[in-house]
């Protein structure tokens, strides 16, 4: 029934017991007030009785001084009718008893009845008497004694004494009647503030109610209606000032909440992935701030995660299947990982998985077994819109110590091991190790120098002899790229082109080859030398440049003398409209297509048919393990006639030996490549070595001779 | 010269036609009651007008100072005025009732208690004594002087040794009468060693507050004597005393002021040492002198008449007990008194020319 207040909370405090208001002030103040009135009212009677009693002493023993200079006189006069009149101005009616005027032992004059003898209360007040004024006074059975001096002034001697006698009686029925009146009070008083204990208590119950309740409004989020406690009090009054206050305060609060909420949200986003709603790679970067709050002895696993093939399934079945592929990851991901682990999407198909393992020590899947459940779920097949498409995951891992860490370090490292597994064949997961790292900041090092070598031109075509298989004469050549490295010498593309693909620099690189290429055809033709077909390799991204035909045309080589060579992996898959297309221009720009490394990889025959190549070269592995009779040898046969079926002719490449090119030739092929017939060479060598003798030779037929002479050519 | 003269004049007018036109209007504003002291006074003064030819009209106080006042305003508001009035400084309303008389143009003559000399000072300041005659008074020091003597040589004659102590009521201690008295009785008492006021006390005048005071005193202490500054006072304490089984006279020794008859008798039964009076005689005198006054008789002495007191004592008892006692004052002849009869330069009110006119009225 009580929501909490999102802001408010329940507001309870502590667990006191609830007792009402009531008991609180009506039972513990009454019976303070019982408590107090009682001895109040015995402390008032007493001190009523005591000050009635005093007052009286005074009364009367006042009375009789302010008549003794008259009884001085009188009894100095021997007046003792003045005397008795003027005693008799002591005769209240109710409590004087008798007054005597004493003179030399001797009553000098007397009124009222009085019950002792004068010389008897002489003897009570000389015996216990109490002094007041001049005189002296006793109380005695009920009775007031006084004695009283009569000084005659102008004479200074006293004359006489005054001795009265004052009953008592009406003073205790008066003193008794003083009592009951108190206690009648006191009653009356414990009754009145009974009664005004329980309005109060009620009407504060009312009105704690009231509070309460408005309260309650308010915790509950009515944070529109107005309060009023409808009370004149002015505490009260107070407190609806205070709530309302504390409403304006909560709407502001909940005002800069929401407007903070939008804040957080926008926070979230620009730390979020909207894709998968995981931590993005600012989140990540952010991260380290949370491990601050880390036990030191705890160790972090990080996790660097990318999926293999996933361009390919978003280039084949769009973004919208490669966002589906990706929530599924990340669907599978945080399936795998413990609610407090973190996932973080960093980049395009990139994930990382943190793991805390000081919390989850021994209970859970070790770094290494979580990698390869990893790369084994992701690598699991998935449906989106009845299509079935399947990648892989490579998994780069690292674990480290919180102590002393270094996040970003440990970042990196998780990332080389991830290349390091890509590397090592995708599909699986590698530990980091710090040799890792060190192959990889050499790669790094050769990238930043690959970068530097393009611009410095260190980047070389050397040409590789192709010789017709017939008569071995010099037919083409095929143009390798080669890195002059200032430092570590010659370098041949397998060294530096997973590399350049890597970062994106093949497309420069072909571009730069080309350029040579047609420069060292331009000058060999003006040496008047006779050039033949030179074949330079085209990358896929190059095949897609669209600079591609304005740098052919603007090269301005003769048709037929050049030929691009296509790796497999340009065409392995479907081959795209688009690159059937620009195979097209290509052509009738007059160059022409050759597949390079043919029955390497799983290039199908759909693609040959489709791109219809002028020349297939085998690849070199089949030339390797040549032999009469053999598997290769079958397989090549297979290859050479499938090729003159279709109009397209075979070159082999790898050729060492005379025998694998007699074989060779034998199988069916038309062009030799291979160390047997020249390794690459720089231009001017090749220039030297086969354009100004081969000028002679041109169309020469194949012979022992010619034979032997490349090969000892090529060993010399 | 001129004095015989006038006395011719006035002896004419006298004795001639014009018998009414000489009638004199006085008003005697009594202090006093009817009868008593104050009544024996206007007695003596009605016998006097009789014989002189004076209107005289009393009006008694009864001793109210209040009352005093308003007869003195309603005499002088009437249509006709007295001619004279006769006033008595008592309850200290002299000055006042000098005042009121002053501003209504009435001659006044004091009689018995007279102003005091700072009175008259004051008056005279406070616009004049135009109307002032003069006052006829006795030397009431004298009356306390002679009785306390006349007390303490009888006690001391009985017994020359001893002290003799003395009770002293006094009449009061405002009036000049009582105060006067009071001072004569200590003037005796000083002169005689060995005698001492054992206590002296006002008793208001009266017999009672006499009578139970001496008997409350005696009750404690005891006297030689009681002197009492009036008659009434005396017997008072006299009844006390015998009420104590003492003898008046011989255990305490008494003496009276006064020729009452009970001031004589106790004289001749030896209760009373001595009797000194002649007071109320004044009226009568004071009727004389207004008379004397009317005809141009003037006043010597300045206005002011010594008005002679008499003791009584055994010596003379026998001559009061005869001719005072029991007179009728109308037998006495007050004419005889006037100084335009006697032509003398002064009066003779003597206790002797009193007898002898008592003498002649009787015989």
């Amino acid at each position: 029934m009580h929501q909490d207040h999102p802001i408010l909370g329940n507001g309870r405090l502590g667990s006191f017991p609830r007792v009402s208001v009531k008991y609180y002030i009506i039972v513990p103040i009454f019976l303070l007030v019982g408590i107090c009135n009682y001895f109040v009212t015995i402390i008032l009677i007493d001190y009523s009785e005591e000050s009635q009693t005093s007052a009286f002493i005074q009364r009367n023993t006042t009375n009789i001084r302010a008549l003794a200079p008259t009884l001085a006189f009188s009894v100095w006069e021997f007046n003792q009718d003045r005397a008795l009149s003027t005693i008799a101005g002591l005769d209240d009616g109710k409590s004087f008893r008798s007054a005597s005027v004493l003179t030399d032992g001797l009553v000098f004059a007397s009124n009222g009845r009085p019950e002792l003898e004068a010389g008897a209360v002489v003897d009570i007040i000389n015996a216990t008497g109490q002094p007041i004024f001049d005189g002296a006074y006793a109380i005695q059975d009920g009775a007031l004694f006084v004695r009283y001096p009569i000084w005659l002034e102008d004479k200074d001697r006293q004359v006489a004494t005054v001795v009265a006698e004052f009953g008592m009686d009406a003073l205790a029925a008066q003193n008794a009647q003083v009592a009951s009146r108190i206690q009648s009070i006191a009653a009356l008083g414990s009754f009145a503030v009974l009664v005004g204990i329980i309005v109060f208590a009620w009407l504060s119950n009312r009105l704690l109610g009231r509070v309460a309740v408005s309260i309650t409004s308010v915790a509950e989020g009515e944070l529109d209606t107005h309060i009023n406690l409808r009370s004149a009090i002015s505490e009260l009054q107070d407190i609806e000032t205070a709530l309302q206050q504390l409403r304006r305060d909560a709407q502001q609060l909940i005002e800069l909440k929401s407007q903070s909420r939008a804040a957080e949200q926008i926070q979230h986003m620009a730390l979020h992935d909207a894709l998968t709603g995981l931590g993005n790679r600012r989140y990540l970067d952010d991260f380290k701030r949370h491990l601050d709050e880390r036990p030191l002895d705890a160790w972090l696993e990080i996790l660097h995660i990318d999926l293999d093939g996933f361009k390919e399934v978003n280039d084949r079945a769009g973004h919208e299947a490669g966002d589906k592929l990706l929530q599924t990851t990340s669907d599978r991901l945080k399936a795998m990982v413990r609610t407090d682990d973190w996932v973080f999407r960093i980049g395009g198909d990139e994930f990382v998985v943190i793991r805390d393992r000081g919390s989850h020590q021994g209970s859970e899947l070790a770094p290494s077994e979580l990698a390869s459940a990893i790369v084994s779920r992701l690598s699991q097949p998935c449906t989106i819109e009845d299509q079935t498409h399947s990648v892989g995951a490579s998994v780069g891992v690292v674990t480290v110590p919180l102590q002393n860490l270094d996040f970003d370090k440990a970042l990196g490292d998780a990332d080389i091991a991830m290349y390091a597994a890509k590397a090592a064949g995708k599909r699986g997961f590698v530990h980091f190790t710090p040799y890792l790292r060190e192959a990889t900041q050499e790669r790094q090092r050769l990238s930043a120098s690959l970068e530097q070598a393009i611009g410095d031109l260190e980047l070389q075509p050397y040409y590789q002899p192709k010789v017709d298989a017939e008569n071995f004469a010099l037919s083409g050549a095929e143009a390798l790229v080669r890195w002059h490295h200032p430092e570590k010498g010659i370098l041949g593309p397998a060294s530096f082109l997973d590399l350049a693909k890597e970062r994106g620099f093949l497309v420069e690189i072909d571009k730069l080859l080309f350029q040579r290429v047609c420069n060292d055809i331009t000058i060999w033709r003006e040496a008047g030398l006779v050039v033949p077909k030179i074949s330079v390799n085209l990358s896929g991204p190059r095949l897609s440049d669209p600079a591609l035909i304005s740098d052919l045309k603007s090269a301005n080589i003769s048709p037929g003398s050049l030929s691009f060579e296509l790796l497999e992996t340009v065409y392995l898959d479907d081959v795209s409209e688009d690159v059937l297309h620009r195979l097209d221009e290509i052509r009738d720009l007059g160059v022409s297509i050759e597949l390079d490394d043919f029955g390497s990889g799983h290039a199908s025959m759909v693609s040959l048919l489709q791109i219809a190549p002028d020349h297939l070269k085998i690849d070199k592995r089949f030339v390797q393990d040549l032999a009469p009779d053999s598997q290769s040898a079958r397989l090549v046969s297979q290859i050479v006639e499938i090729g003159k079926s279709l109009g397209i002719a075979a070159t082999a490449e790898g050729v060492e030996t005379l025998e694998q090119a007699q074989l060779l030739y034998e199988l069916g092929c038309t062009t030799l490549q291979g160390y047997h017939f020249g390794k690459p060479c720089p231009a001017q060598e090749f220039c030297k070595e086969y354009l100004e003798r081969d000028q002679n030779h041109a169309f020469a037929p194949l012979d022992a001779d010619r034979s032997i002479d490349l090969g000892r050519r090529r060993s010399g | 010269m001129l004095l015989p003269l006038s006395m011719l004049i006035a002896a004419s007018t006298w004795g001639a036609d014009a018998q009414a036109e000489d009638e004199l209007n006085v008003l005697f504003l009594n202090p006093g009651f009817e009868t008593g002291f104050w009544g024996s006074v206007s007695d003596t003064m009605r016998a006097a007008a009789e014989d002189l030819r004076i209107n005289l009209e009393i009006m008694d106080a009864d001793r109210d100072r209040i009352r005093m006042l308003d007869q003195a305003q309603t005499a002088i508001g009437r249509e006709t005025l007295p001619d004279y009035v006769v006033v008595v400084n008592e309850l200290q309303q002299g000055p006042q009732l000098a005042q009121m008389f002053e501003d209504a143009g009435i001659p006044y003559l004091f009689l018995l208690n007279r102003l005091s000399d700072e009175q008259l000072d004051a008056l005279q300041s406070n616009g004049g004594l135009d109307h002032y005659l003069g006052s006829i008074s006795p030397r009431n020091f004298d009356t306390g002087y002679m009785t306390a003597r006349a007390l303490i040589e009888a006690t001391r004659a009985e017994r020359p040794e001893g002290e003799i102590r003395v009770l002293a009521l006094l009449g009061d201690t405002a009036t000049p009468a009582a105060v006067e008295r009071e001072a004569g009785m200590r003037q005796a008492v000083s002169e005689y060693p060995g005698v001492e006021i054992a206590r002296a006390f006002s008793v208001d005048w009266l017999f009672d507050r006499a009578k139970s005071a001496v008997a409350l005193f005696l009750a404690r202490e005891s006297t030689d004597i009681i002197w009492t500054a009036s008659g009434p006072i005396a017997f008072g304490a006299m009844e006390a005393v015998r009420e104590a089984n003492l003898e008046p006279g011989r255990d305490i020794r008494f003496a009276g002021v006064g020729w009452f008859p009970n001031a004589l008798d106790a004289v001749a039964e030896e209760t009373m040492t001595m009797t000194y009076g002649g007071y109320f005689i004044s009226g009568a005198w004071s009727m004389v002198m207004l008379r004397d006054i009317h005809e141009g008789v003037g006043m010597e002495d300045g206005g002011e008449v010594e008005a002679p007191l008499t003791g009584v004592d055994q010596s003379n008892i026998g001559d009061f007990q005869t001719y005072v006692r029991n007179v009728e004052w109308g037998v006495v002849d007050f004419a005889s008194f006037l100084r335009t009869n006697t032509q003398a330069p002064t009066y003779d009110f003597s206790v002797d020319a009193l007898f002898r006119e008592i003498v002649a009225g009787e015989g």
